[in-house]
């Protein structure tokens, strides 16, 4: 029993495990869940031509956040609505132009759907400044962004900029949070202009659904599951509802591991007990 | 200068700062707000120029470790500073962060590394979750139970198949709509009071260091 303590054993079955479910596929239903369904409903019923800011702060190609980001950009696109990408993470910022570039719309030139630069989106780069930078855009866009985009572009010869001067001509703010600013500066910042936030972050819902419930988040995606269900909700299934097995595999396996960890605990101290009487 | 100017100094700024941006949002006077949102402005460039100082410090600091041959860390300094220098060439190199080598040292080290330092946490969780949840007394026997409903809840087969037959959805949204909320909430009004209570010891001059 006392080697059963050791965490080794569990990393060799979470590895087998991994492994096992990588090469089989299991057919495995994705639940919606309705935080993830408030966000997507929110999107498809935006008018075309509505504008929304994406607030880009992961920098990973993993099914964390990638499925995510691309079902997501992929129905903005669907739904032709336009896009400005902004980067607060200061190690993250080209990553936004990779997204662009993958998902259609073009990484600075016009996309393979005739998405065109400057017209129906813009990659602003960098917005420094943290909590600070956040509510000044919010009040102020020419004050943060006013000589050039991530492409070198000025900012004035683009004509999406013109309709964004301030917080108030977003519809929405969605952000793909790995990395700080954390999602309350831009809930602290943009909510009092009345601009909806939503979410889509790594680990469970737990910690961001008081926010939802209150509507200060109008929508939360989480991990590889919301990655999933976004997906599913846009039908174009992808890398995480392909991963799902696995994800649905690693939480039944947490829960195993608690109830195992218990019981070793309580094993081991009560057979010291018999062994002290 | 003077020791204790060089102690009240920074105390007269902090509060000087955070009169105006309270003034700025209670006080309807344009000129107050204009004047509020400069400083904002300001200390959005005075944070770029601690990034400034944040890489000097670290290259002063992985130096030393170089110049000390520092055990179990001179090696790792080396590869950071010289990983800083190309980095730094490429940058500021014809085409900048958008040129194609950048763009290929950026995709294929930083990204990878990323995602490999994050492909470490699943065995993390794994280790935390054995470590962490045990039920070690009434309390913790409370989280135990409350862990594997949310865990089995939240994982999709596991939502499918039980969700709706051992009412697992309707607890797994009670115990987030009510205890995860209302707990959620508790925190963040005892932080904000914190909060303020700590802005008023820096404004009347009692707070004088952070780790007072």
């Amino acid at each position: 029993m006392v080697k059963l303590k050791d965490v080794r054993y569990g990393y060799l079955i979470l590895l087998a495990l991994m492994f096992i479910m990588c090469q089989v596929t299991i057919p495995t239903p994705i639940p919606i869940l309705r935080w993830t369904k408030a966000l997507y409903d929110y999107v498809d019923a935006l008018p075309a031509g509505s504008l929304i800011l994406v607030s880009n702060q992961y920098g990973s190609p993993g099914p964390t956040f990638e499925p995510f980001a691309h079902a997501f950009l992929y129905h903005c696109f669907q739904k032709d609505l336009r896009m400005i990408i902004v980067s607060p993470a200061l190690i993250f910022v080209p990553w936004a132009d990779r997204l662009l570039i993958e998902t259609g719309w073009g990484g600075g030139g016009v996309g393979a759907g005739g998405k065109v630069y400057g017209v129906d989106y813009v990659n602003l780069g960098f917005l420094p400044g943290m909590e600070a930078g956040i509510a000044t855009l919010a009040k102020d866009v020419p004050a943060v962004y006013n000589a050039n985009d991530y492409y070198g572009k000025p900012i004035s010869s683009l004509p999406i900029m013109q309709d964004f001067k301030s917080a108030t001509d977003i519809k929405i703010v969605v952000i793909i949070y790995d990395y700080n600013p954390e999602p309350y500066s831009w809930m602290r910042q943009w909510r009092p202009y009345g601009v909806p936030v939503a979410l889509h972050h790594y680990g469970g819902p737990a910690t961001w659904l008081p926010y939802w419930n209150t509507g200060d988040l109008i929508g939360v995606s989480s991990d590889i599951d919301g990655g999933a269900q976004y997906e599913t909700l846009v039908g174009v299934p992808g890398l995480a509802s392909a991963l799902t097995t696995l994800s649905s595999a690693f939480f039944i396996l947490q829960a195993i591991t608690i109830v195992i960890a218990s019981v070793v605990f309580w094993y081991g101290k009560l057979s010291k007990k018999k062994e002290v009487t | 200068m003077n020791m204790d100017i060089k102690r009240t100094a920074p105390f007269v700024v902090i509060a000087f700062c955070i009169l105006v941006a309270m003034a700025s949002r209670t006080i309807t006077y344009d000129p107050l707000r204009t004047f509020s949102s400069q400083l904002e402005h300001t200390v959005g460039v005075l944070l770029n120029f601690s990034i400034v100082v944040g890489v000097i410090m670290q290259l002063w600091m992985h130096s030393r470790n170089i110049s000390n041959r520092k055990p179990n860390a001179w090696g790792y300094s080396i590869a950071t500073v010289i990983t800083f220098i190309i980095f730094v060439i490429f940058a500021l190199s014809y085409g900048g962060t958008g040129s194609v080598m950048y763009q290929a040292l950026y995709k294929g080290t930083l990204i990878p590394a990323h995602w490999a330092a994050e492909g470490f946490l699943v065995f993390l969780f794994f280790s935390a979750t054995y470590r962490g949840y045990r039920a070690r007394s009434i309390e913790s026997l409370l989280m135990v139970v409350l862990a594997v409903i949310s865990l089995i809840a939240c994982g999709p087969a596991t939502r499918a198949i039980f969700g709706e037959s051992l009412r697992l959805n309707a607890i797994y949204d009670w115990l987030n709509a009510v205890l995860s909320t209302g707990v959620n909430r508790g925190i963040l009004m005892t932080t904000m009071v914190g909060s303020v209570a700590f802005m008023v010891r820096v404004l009347i001059g009692k707070q004088r260091i952070m780790s007072e």
